[in-house]
């Protein structure tokens, strides 16, 4: 009989070490199966689409790995990053040996992937255990996204706030000089949102 | 459209942020804006209109109309100052009347060259156009002695926190007539036709009196002064 449902995990988190956005930074993620790992299993990380691999980068994205001391040192396949955004940790139970380990523990450290563009909560990673022929054992999204922090707009030329007239209650043209610390895409997706302080009227119009 | 803050105060902040698809990308906080500088009040077509006493007699004391045009509005509880100028006498208290654009309860007080009005926005703020008077009048304010113009009124408005609001340094009074002698009484020592005697003046003034000041007299033309003594 085949199973329907995969298992989940017993748990798993991520975080990144740099929040703020469109940074690049290293991710962590823990995680621990409730499984045990069949021979040639692989896990796979899928990214959510605000995250992505900075591909140009000539270091692996693995620079470290803790896994259970019964499994192998895993190594990491990135081609899926290009196309469909995730990555596989293979070779955790080779050769002979048939099975490994149940509740195995993963801890490892990503470097190179760039945080989503905004403040919005990610969707979720997805962390899944397959067998070598592609049959998930089990799988995790539950608490996995990340939420970046807001960049910081700095000022500009000076002067950083100008105005046509200066002169009380007087109706004006307002400039403003600022520094963005990360760039805004084109088109209508991009937006400036300046809320005045109440002292000032703003009415509709141009 | 965009209007400046109601004073020169400095503002709270301002929240400025980038976004992409509605979520915030970029975001700064700290800004606030200290350049308003204060308004000019304007004057009537005829600014010496702007001071007006009822009774153009030198050294009168009289009550005053006041009449200015604020370009924008004046926010709740601004306070009006007048600084008069030297030549001109202020009571230790006075009563203030509105006339337009100014609530009914201000009420004025003096100290020194300075009148304070308040109260003459407490219950809202007040809107202009730039051709509305803000008019209204002051009692027992004593016209200058002389008919020489005075220096500048100066009138400022500020907000109940002191920022300033609008001001002008510009209006002068000039009284139109000297004040008259209370009474005049003229005594000669002979009164016999053609003869050089000595004539005995006594004055009352209405007016103060300062070292300096000098008292001319013309005689009628049927009497000769030759060398006074």
């Amino acid at each position: 009989m085949t199973p329907t449902t995969s298992t989940s995990f017993a748990s798993a988190q991520v975080a990144a070490l740099t929040s703020t956005v469109n940074a690049e930074s290293t991710y962590f993620f823990s995680f621990k199966l409730t499984t045990i790992l069949p021979i040639g299993s692989y896990v796979r990380i899928t990214l959510p689409s605000a995250i992505s691999y900075q591909s140009t980068s000539g270091t692996d994205i693995l620079s470290t790995v803790s896994v259970s001391s019964t499994l192998n040192t895993p190594t990491v396949d990135k081609t899926g990053l290009s196309s469909s955004s995730y990555f596989d940790l293979t070779g955790m139970v080779t050769g002979t040996s048939q099975y490994r380990t149940r509740d195995a523990t993963f801890f490892i450290q990503v470097a190179k992937l760039l945080n989503p563009p905004n403040i919005a909560t990610t969707s979720s990673f997805t962390v899944a255990l397959y067998d070598s022929s592609n049959n998930l054992y089990e799988s995790t999204s539950t608490g996995l996204t990340v939420t970046a922090t807001a960049g910081a707009l700095s000022e500009g030329t000076s002067p950083t706030m100008s105005a046509t007239s200066t002169s009380v209650l007087d109706s004006v043209d307002f400039s403003f000089s600022l520094q963005t610390q990360t760039a805004l895409t084109t088109g209508s997706a991009a937006s400036i949102v300046v809320t005045f302080p109440s002292e000032f009227t703003l009415t509709t119009g141009t | 459209m965009i209007a400046l803050p109601s004073n020169t105060g400095t503002t709270s902040t301002f929240t400025i942020i980038t976004q992409i698809s509605g979520s915030t990308v970029d975001s700064i906080s700290t800004l606030i804006w200290s350049s308003t500088t204060v308004g000019t009040l304007g004057l009537p077509t005829t600014s010496s209109d702007a001071v007006k006493p009822t009774s153009s007699v030198a050294y009168t004391s009289t009550t005053y109309t006041f009449e200015l045009y604020p370009p924008h509005a004046i926010e709740q509880n601004a306070v009006i100052y007048i600084t008069f100028p030297s030549t001109i006498t202020l009571p230790t208290s006075t009563t203030c009347i509105q006339i337009s654009n100014i609530g009914s309860s201000l009420s004025c007080s003096i100290s020194g060259s300075l009148m304070t009005i308040s109260n003459g926005y407490s219950s809202s703020s007040q809107s202009f156009t730039g051709s509305e008077a803000l008019k209204f009048t002051a009692t027992s304010i004593t016209n200058p002695r002389s008919l020489q113009p005075t220096d500048a009124f100066l009138f400022e408005i500020k907000s109940s926190g002191g920022n300033d609001i609008y001001q002008v340094n510009n209006p002068t009074l000039t009284v139109a007539s000297a004040a008259t002698f209370g009474s005049v009484t003229i005594t000669q020592a002979l009164g016999t036709n053609g003869v050089t005697t000595s004539y005995t003046w006594a004055f009352t003034t209405t007016s103060k009196l300062v070292a300096g000041d000098l008292f001319k007299i013309t005689p009628p033309s049927t009497i000769s002064i030759s060398s006074p003594t």
